[in-house]
């Protein structure tokens, strides 16, 4: 009776061990790419025509799309004096394993610069945050100046969910290490961006950096 | 009858575990740490050496603290980035360079040994993250998920 149980123990755990390993297989081979499939299998017996001669029209109408933007691109290059037009909204991100494309991506830069600006022009000032943030930021400075760091705090403003300091320089290359000499000091930040320094006709540099608060969303969020 | 039924749901519970398991294994692209590479806490910087890479583990042995570069690698459909390192007593950060030469920097969130990025970013730019290491401590792991 005993050595009964056992078989039937046995036998439940082999037939469950079965399925479980034949659900894994199923589920693998869903998960396999176009590309894997195509290296592996025939294409489907049961394909039906009719959405084969879709995903082909399909695939014609990007590439109609991708010539379309290009003879755009072409145009645009060889007349420099056409004005190019204001986005009017920000391009989409380019979907996965998608070539990025220069233009898109300089207008999601300028929609995000817009976005930021917008922010720095009308959110109101939480003094409660902006005031002790402005002078924590100026401490940091004052502390990586003490390590080596050769600029100095021209302006620092604090709002709400970020702030912009704008920091000098006698000239570019006293500003090449700023984002590591920065970035184990700043706290209560979620993130920071430093713009590309310029130069003034003096040879000064000057640089932005910009803080956004730890749990407020980016006003360039998505457009990076 | 009742047997039966405890039966069918084994077997289902079984199948729908071996389906959702391929979903499963295949949501995260890890990285080992032997990429990274030590450089100077200060500037300007610069490599230096002192790496060492043993047991999966990239450590600082250096003989005093240095930054550790490493590469990020990024998929789309995976918006976060996760670096675990041998001790807590670190903070890393997650850098992105951008259009025009703008850069990033991600704080992220921290818990144990472990450093989270979500930047929600596009996905065609160099990330990296950087840890100051105190000697003897490493990374251990690197994620994107």
């Amino acid at each position: 009776m005993r050595m009964t149980k056992v078989m039937m123990a046995a036998t439940v755990a082999t037939v469950v061990s079965a399925v479980a390993v034949g659900g894994y297989w199923l589920g693998r081979a869903r998960t396999l790419q176009p590309t894997e499939r195509g290296r592996s299998e025939e294409p489907a017996a049961g394909l039906d025509e009719t959405e084969h001669d879709s995903r082909l029209a399909g695939a014609l109408g990007r590439l109609e799309g991708r010539m379309a933007a290009l003879e755009i691109k072409q145009a645009t290059a060889t007349a420099p004096t056409a004005a190019a037009p204001e986005p009017a909204a920000a391009p989409p991100a380019p979907a996965k394993n998608e070539a990025p494309d220069p233009a898109a991506e300089e207008a999601r830069h300028l929609e995000g610069e817009a976005r930021i600006q917008a922010v720095l022009r009308a959110e109101p000032r939480d003094r409660a945050w902006a005031s002790p943030t402005e002078g924590n930021l100026r401490a940091t400075i004052d502390t990586v100046v003490s390590e080596g760091g050769k600029f100095a705090v021209k302006d620092v403003k604090c709002l709400t969910s970020l702030c912009e300091m704008v920091l000098s320089a006698n000239a570019p290359d006293d500003l090449k290490y700023l984002t590591d000499q920065l970035s184990p000091k700043i706290t209560g930040m979620g993130s920071m961006e430093l713009l590309p320094p310029t130069v003034g006709t003096d040879g000064r540099a000057t640089v932005t950096c910009r803080f956004f608060r730890q749990g407020y969303p980016r006003p360039d969020e998505g457009l990076l | 009858m009742r047997k039966l039924k405890l039966a069918g749901s084994v077997l289902a519970a079984c199948v729908g575990v071996g389906v959702a398991a391929p979903h499963l294994a295949s949501a995260a692209i890890s990285l080992h740490p032997s990429v990274c590479v030590l450089a100077q806490n200060g500037a300007p910087f610069g490599a230096i050496s002192g790496a060492t890479y043993a047991n999966a583990t990239f450590t600082n042995s250096s003989g005093g603290t240095a930054l550790a570069y490493c590469p990020m690698p990024f998929e789309n459909s995976l918006p976060s980035f996760q670096i675990t390192t041998t001790s807590a007593g670190t903070s890393c950060t997650l850098q992105q360079n951008s259009i025009g030469g703008a850069v990033n920097v991600f704080f992220g969130s921290h818990s144990g040994n472990s450093w989270t990025f979500t930047p929600g970013l596009n996905p065609q730019y160099v990330f990296q993250a950087a840890c100051p290491l105190a000697n003897g401590t490493g990374i251990r792991h690197i994620m994107n998920f």
